[in-house]
């Protein structure tokens, strides 16, 4: 077995990636569009998760590209990935939304032991941003790792269920793992 | 020895089985073992998501209100900035000029505000309105052709009057570079002439705007209702 990289896909998204935001940072037709179904599912997916409701969730979704299109001449695309810069977006609409919600609260003394809307946010962030990172793996691989982590799988049955030998389904998974632990270290999401 | 590939230190993190010199490789190799480390909390992390769930996708309305909000106030925040704009680079010789010039545009508006009983008319296009405050529905503008070819703009809009301010109707192009005041806004209910060879559909954003009474002709950049005419 070699140690031949998976670098063709991920080279072209990143390619794809910046291209979308010069064209977005320019007000270009199609970009907040192309954005959204990028991230729209991770943002409404934090935010849900967040704020545990998700008619706020939903409403903090629309609030974040509304606010990231008329913010878009202060993108810079030298600067990091569009998605980062929305899903930065996104946290602070959310950290206000639970910072409003703990002002609201009566009880002052139960709410001030809670840990900071920050910290709450930031603590479904890596999670959300794992589960989306699976998805851009695309097919096979997001739905061999969803078989195998979301709904916990045995390789056995996963090579069964999508007629695949084991070995090519072991392999897929352990690619997909070193994918994704590379895509977690460089996102500057989390940062 | 060089060394362990990703193949092997993914193995190693799933608990897989290796041969025995990689096993003692990643046992003794400091760079190796942190590898190790890293793909193992990758897979923990990829494990809780049994607990908490995939990606959710949000209900296609959320898309349609975006692109709608989108659509219909893009301009609010350009006119401001604008205004700013203006505000900064505008020596007093120009702001006496334009004040000048407005004060004639103002005049047009207001003199030829015309009573709402008139004639056949046929309509030409409408503009659903919005108050931008609340995004809440704010009644209707309509650009109506007149039995004698003269054009008119009708507003059916919420009113009410401002202390030390009037609400200002104008046309705005869609880059928001060139705009034209209509007159003043004193009821709910009102008419405006279109001066002749005005091209509408060149100018399709209506919109009301809280002018105070500080002398100065342009658009405050505060915007209270606005709409796109759809032809
Ligand atoms: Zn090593």
């Amino acid at each position: 077995m070699g140690t031949r990289r998976d670098v063709g896909s991920t080279d072209l998204a990143r390619l794809d990636a910046a291209r979308l935001g010069r064209e977005f940072a320019a007000g270009s037709e199609g970009s907040l569009e192309a954005i959204y179904k990028d991230v729209a599912g991770l943002v409404y997916t934090l935010a849900a998760r967040a704020l545990g409701d998700e008619h706020e969730a939903e409403d903090v979704t629309q609030q974040t590209f509304v606010s990231a299109w008329k913010a878009r001449a202060t993108f810079d695309p030298a600067r990091g990935e569009l998605r980062g810069w929305v899903v930065g977006i996104a946290r602070k609409r959310i950290a206000d939304a639970l910072d409003k919600r703990r002002r609201e609260v009566r009880n002052v003394d139960a709410v001030s032991a809670l840990s900071g809307p920050e910290a709450t946010v930031d603590a479904e962030l890596e999670n959300v941003l794992l589960a989306y990172e699976l998805e851009q793996l695309g097919p096979p691989r997001n739905t061999i790792m969803a078989m195998a982590f979301l709904d916990g799988h045995t390789h056995d049955h996963i090579a069964d269920q999508l007629d695949m030998p084991l070995g090519t389904v072991k392999s897929h998974i352990r690619r997909s793992l070193i994918a994704l632990r590379d895509r977690m270290e460089v996102s500057d999401v989390a940062s | 020895m060089s060394h362990l590939d990703d193949d092997v230190l993914a193995m190693l993190a799933l608990g897989d089985p290796v041969a025995s010199h990689e096993r003692e490789h990643a046992a003794t190799c400091d760079e190796c073992a942190r590898q190790v480390a890293e793909i193992s909390r990758t897979r923990a992390g990829l494990e809780s998501l049994a607990q908490t769930g995939g990606l959710l996708a949000p209900p296609p309305a959320v898309w349609e209100a975006i692109s709608s909000q989108v659509r219909r106030g893009d301009g609010a925040d350009e006119l401001a900035a604008r205004r700013e704009r203006t505000r900064r680079s505008t020596s007093p010789w120009m702001v006496g000029v334009a004040a000048a010039a407005g004060l004639v545009i103002g005049g047009v508006g207001v003199a030829t505000l015309v009573n709402g009983a008139e004639a056949a008319r046929e309509q030409v296009a409408v503009a659903p309105l919005t108050n931008l405050e609340t995004e809440q529905d704010a009644g209707v503008a309509r650009v109506e052709l007149r039995a004698d070819g003269s054009q008119v703009l009708v507003l059916e809009t919420e009113y009410e009057p401002i202390d030390g301010a009037a609400l200002e109707v104008w046309l705005i192009d869609e880059n928001v570079e060139g705009m034209i005041s209509l007159g003043f806004l004193t009821s709910g209910s009102e008419t405006f002439v279109i001066p002749a060879g005005f091209d509408v559909t060149a100018y399709p954003i209506v919109d009301v705007s809280v002018e105070p009474f500080d002398g100065d002709p342009t658009h405050s950049g505060q915007s209270v209702t606005r709409g796109v005419l759809d032809a």
